[in-house]
């Protein structure tokens, strides 16, 4: 790392960078700055009429200042430095105004009614410029960028259109004699980025819930809780960029003006009907209790950056996709009372979702994504959104293992890609667990998945054999016979079980009491998060989130080079005065 | 009745105010406000110079047109170098002809090629003057032409077309019919020059490439050469050479200078890039240099492309288009044009060595598939544009598409095609004189040919010319003899998908 007299020790020319160096050279501060302000008043404008007002605002700009010193030997920075400063400007309002109304009427039925207004803006900007050639490292190029040359310069700027929603709705509860309960709400929701004939969705919803230990005939026995319940319901999204609706002609290079997008001034909401059933139930004096909930979850219409029909002004423009996603399963959620005596409790709780998902009725063109990163993988994408698969279903080469040679042994030579992976979880776990011995407490909360395929991207580029040599490579390697010369390429050999269960925190506390007259409720106590990882993913963390998307579309299940997730350990006291 | 006040108070200025949810773009013009811009000032210049920033991103990208052009060639191989370069295989299996409908970069090719014809058609939609018109329709032209002779159909629209509508598809002659009657349509109206601009003799040089492939493109597997229309390449040559406008280069490389646009004699069209200056989007001509050059040299290139030893091997070793020491190149970095084949040395002589501390050496040898200890070194390099080392990334050098000498060489391949032996050999020879090599005593296909890519290698025109002499389909270096269905790119299945009038091309379904 550093040469007898303290300096740096790399080669110029070298492509192996010298991390300690790289730490010297690099500079970047983000400064960021909120401001949060809100008033809500309210009204009692008749007897169980009620009006309230609500305005927030968020104001938040962030600056960012980074710099790549010229001594590093980074390919176009050495010798030349690089320079960076950007700053960019959210602002979010929000106003609603509700008129509640509560009233009992009758002795057996009463009604809890909302109608609203609400009101939101986003308005987002910012700037940016990046310089190069710097002459002295001893100041920080951020603060010189006049001295850069002229040709080596950038600047850019944006504005997004503002982005508008408005929305009316209503809701009414009624409860009849503690046995029945409807709710039905309606939502009139409107968003500026929608054409002028779709602007607005609406999104009905409707529950019933039936208290059965409020009948006569279960009264008194078994269940001190037993509910059914039913609902369905929709909402809306529209998650896609401003500005995809209507026609836009772009400034550019040269004093140049272009058509910029497909206008679709059809888009209209996106929208997701659920229904769902479902059981609550509590038994012995509600030591123990649980529920059981089915659901079916479908989305239609959904918003797609999609092919566009060429010739035309851009590759792609957004649509609502012909199609379906469809997630269902079987929620269940358990709670025990194991023990429950005075200076002796114990709390079990665990909660399972079974799930699947699929694209239905889709007849267009298998959608990719999962854009891979790391050299010798350019532009190859992993995942593939096709009907009668699972959302992102892993597209990829076969791997049979490594040929006598220590070459990639792949079905068809690679030539053929198959269907090899899910990234999504069939179950989601989570499991709570609470002991009480006297004053002190302890507590335990693990979650977990299963049956989701990870891709680990960074086994596949960034520990590869061909470092031998020059850089690390994953340990897994050595020994396997692979020939150095292998080359980097996505197969499902980079394809793992996700499988994990996960001690989320564990805390240890214990209640001093009141101390003296002046301390009140005085808890000593230690937290651990993320303390155990149980699994057989060899990455970083089976939870990924590296954003792989390609053409906006979202990916999911790989691992590209993430910060390993912190394990920290808090020590801290409570106390009141 | 205080709290009514405030109530009424708040309801009166406005906090209760419904929007009509218009959308205020900030940083666009809206549809209407360019067409009041654009139909005020009677001016569409601005619009003209987007459909010129265009052109960057199909033509001078490497992944686009030029890798369909060159990749599927003898003139250019991408091999996958241990741990760089396998990217899926997007680039072997243009080399070794085993493509599909999904391939990325052939997809991208044919997207933005018709993104230029979209954007030079949106021109005619705004009043344009009738030389800006003509120069729009040049660049449509110019583009179709290119979508035709890679995928042989071409969806078009009219200006003012609804773009969720699945347009028209011109299929075959259809396509270069339409093609030659625009550029005959306008060649009157358009400039004179210079040649950073659609010109009358880019027109023409465009109307030469139609006429000379138009029973090639009729019939790819049999291309037959219509006496008409080789008079009619000879005829339009004429007038290029006879205007005294060009000279061939006493240095073939300064074509491909960083100021050839302004100074090399030969040049009849480009795609202008100006010193510092960003213009379109995609890779600049600066990747024909940073595919080729290894991690070693200045620039650190991308070590990637090379091509093959069959190729390089047909040239006469005194042929000065094999390249050699270049000014204000030579003596900065110590790389020098055409050619670069066995050890490399830096400005001061000093020899160059790869990452493992091997010399820097080049090899004739080159696999789609590099798996030996060299991986880094193989494969013959090569510089065609002369590198810029004062402008950054934002270089000088303007991409060539047209030029004298491809002009004469068509020539010359016409008067050969009608019987004329004797003058084809004259022309080729005034060439060869040139570039320092020996006449020619009998002028062939095949010698032609071979000229054709001696002059014009890493140019962009080797898959056309291979296709027209028939050759397209041979064995060489890492290829074996391929279908017949490779005369003809796939129509990419997500284009097919959106518009029921394009048709998968034979062979690929």
């Amino acid at each position: 790392m550093l040469n007898a007299d303290g300096s740096f020790n790399f080669d110029k020319g070298s492509t192996t960078i010298n991390p300690l160096a790289m730490l010297a050279a690099y500079d970047d501060v983000s400064n960021l700055t909120n401001i949060l302000g809100s008033i809500s008043p309210s009204f009692k404008l008749a007897d169980g009429l009620e009006y309230r007002f609500l305005y927030s605002i968020n104001y938040g700009v962030g600056v960012r200042r980074s710099q790549i010193k010229s001594f590093i030997n980074v390919q176009g920075v050495e010798d030349r430095g690089w320079a960076n400063v950007g700053n960019n400007t959210l602002t979010t309002q929000q106003f609603t105004h509700t008129l509640s109304y509560n009233k009992d009427l009758s002795s057996a039925v009463s009604l809890n009614a909302v109608v609203g207004y609400e009101y939101q803006k986003f308005d987002n900007k910012g700037f940016s410029v990046t310089a190069q050639d710097f002459i002295s490292d001893e100041i920080d190029y951020t603060n010189v960028l006049g001295s850069s040359t002229t040709n080596n310069r950038t600047i850019g700027s944006f504005a997004d259109p503002i982005a508008e929603l408005q929305s009316y709705f209503g809701r009414a509860n009624f409860n009849i004699s503690d046995r029945y309960l409807f709710t039905a709400t309606i939502r009139a929701d409107g968003s500026s980025k929608f054409g002028e004939n779709n602007k607005y969705g609406v999104f009905p919803s409707f529950a019933f819930a039936w208290n059965l230990t409020n009948e006569d005939f279960l009264s008194g026995g078994l269940f001190d809780q037993l509910k059914l319940r039913l609902g369905w319901g929709q909402t809306g999204n529209q998650e896609f960029p401003s500005g995809s609706a209507q026609e836009r002609f772009g400034l550019g290079a040269n004093g140049s003006l272009t058509q910029e997008n497909v206008a679709n001034p059809d888009l209209q909401w996106e929208t997701s009907t659920t229904i769902n059933a479902g059981i609550d139930f509590a038994l012995f004096d509600y030591r123990l209790s649980g529920s059981v909930e089915y659901f079916n979850k479908k989305g239609e219409d959904l918003l797609f950056n999609f092919q566009a029909i060429q010739p035309a002004p851009a590759t792609r423009y957004w649509i609502n996709l012909p199609g379906e996603v469809t997630n269902s399963g079987i929620e269940v959620a358990l709670n025990a009372f194991i023990v429950e005596n005075e200076g002796l409790s114990w709390q079990v709780g665990a909660n399972a979702s079974f799930l699947t998902n699929e694209l239905q009725n889709y007849e267009g063109p298998a959608v990719l994504t999962g854009t891979l990163f790391g050299q010798g993988i350019s532009n190859a994408t992993s995942q593939r959104l096709a009907n009668g698969q699972p959302l992102n279903a892993f597209y990829l080469r076969e791997w049979n293992g490594l040929d006598d040679q220590g070459f990639d042994n792949l079905t068809d030579d690679g030539n053929t890609l198959f269907y090899l992976g899910d990234p999504n979880p069939n179950v989601l776990l989570g499991i709570s667990t609470s002991l009480m011995v006297d004053k002190l407490s302890f507590t335990l909360n693990f979650n977990g998945a299963m049956g989701q395929d990870l891709y680990n991207n960074t086994a596949n580029t960034v520990l590869p054999i061909g470092n031998l040599g020059s850089r690390n490579i994953d340990a897994k390697l050595v020994g396997t016979g692979e020939a150095i010369a292998n080359s980097i390429k996505p197969s499902s050999r980079y394809l793992e079980k996700g499988d994990y269960l996960k001690l989320a925190n564990a805390t240890v506390s214990y209640d001093l009491g009141n101390l003296g007259k002046v301390i009140k409720s005085a808890r000593l106590y230690i937290t651990g998060q993320n303390l155990l990882v149980f699994t057989n993913y060899t990455g970083f963390d089976p939870e990924v989130n590296t954003v792989n998307e390609r053409d906006g579309v979202p990916s999911a299940g790989i691992e590209y080079t993430p910060y390993p997730s912190a394990r920290t350990i808090l020590f801290g006291a409570n106390f009141s005065f | 009745m205080k709290l009514n006040k405030l109530l009424i108070a708040f309801l009166a200025t406005g906090a209760f105010a419904c929007t009509n949810l218009d959308e205020t773009l900030r940083e666009d013009l809206t549809g209407d406000q360019a067409r009041q811009l654009l139909e005020e000032n009677a001016d569409v210049s601005s619009l003209l110079e987007g459909v010129y920033n265009g052109l960057q991103l199909p033509f001078q990208d490497q992944a686009q047109f030029w890798a369909a052009q060159e990749h599927t060639t003898d003139e250019v191989i991408g091999p996958t170098r241990g741990p760089d370069w396998d990217d899926n295989g997007v680039w072997r299996v243009l080399h070794n002809h085993t493509w599909n409908a999904d391939h990325a970069f052939l997809g991208d090719t044919f997207n933005n090629l018709l993104q230029l014809v979209f954007n030079a058609t949106n021109v005619l939609n705004f009043n344009p003057s009738a030389s800006q018109a003509a120069e729009a329709r040049f660049l449509r032209a110019f583009a179709m032409f290119a979508v035709a002779d890679g995928w042989g159909q071409v969806p078009f629209r009219e200006a003012g077309e609804n773009l969720l509508v699945a347009p028209k598809v011109l299929k075959g002659q259809e396509a270069l019919d339409f093609i030659i009657s625009e550029v005959t349509a306008i060649m009157n109206d358009l400039p004179d020059g210079p040649v950073t601009v659609a010109n009358k003799d880019a027109a023409k040089v465009l109307l030469m490439k139609c006429y000379l492939n138009k029973g090639t493109f009729a019939d790819r597997a049999n291309p037959t050469f219509d006496q008409a229309d080789m008079n009619q390449v000879i005829t339009l040559a004429d007038q290029i050479i006879n205007s005294g406008k060009y000279s061939l280069a006493d240095n073939d490389f300064d074509n491909f200078a960083p100021d050839n646009g302004q100074n090399a004699p030969e040049l009849i069209f480009v795609d202008e890039n100006k010193a510092g200056v960003a213009g379109g989007s995609g890779n600049s001509v600066r990747s024909r240099w940073f595919c080729t050059l290894h991690y070693n040299q200045n620039p650190s290139g991308w070590n990637g492309f090379t091509t093959i030893a069959d190729f390089y091997d047909k040239f006469d070793p005194n042929d000065q288009r094999i390249g050699g020491d270049y000014p204000g190149q030579t003596d900065v970095s110590g790389i020098k044009t055409g050619f670069l084949i066995g050890q490399q040395f830096d400005q001061n002589g000093v020899a160059l060595k790869d990452r493992k501390d091997a010399p820097l050496a080049f090899t004739r040898e080159i696999k789609l598939i590099e798996t030996g200890n060299n991986l880094e070194v193989t494969g013959i390099r090569v510089i065609k544009y002369p590198i810029d080392y004062n402008n950054g990334d934002n270089v000088d050098n303007d991409l060539v598409f047209y030029r004298l000498a491809d002009v004469m060489l068509m020539k010359a391949e016409a008067l050969l095609r009608n019987g004329n032996e004797g003058d084809a050999r004259t022309i080729v020879n005034q060439i060869r004189t040139k570039r320092g090599v020996p006449a020619l005593g009998t002028l062939t296909l095949d010698n032609l040919l071979d000229e054709r890519g001696f002059e014009l290698y890493w140019e962009g025109h080797r898959r056309q010319d291979l296709i027209r002499f028939g050759k397209f389909l041979d064995a060489y270096t890492e290829k074996p003899v391929s279908g017949q269905e490779r005369l003809l790119f796939p129509i990419p299945n997500q284009a097919l998908a959106v518009n029921p009038n394009l048709e998968q091309n034979p062979g690929y379904n």
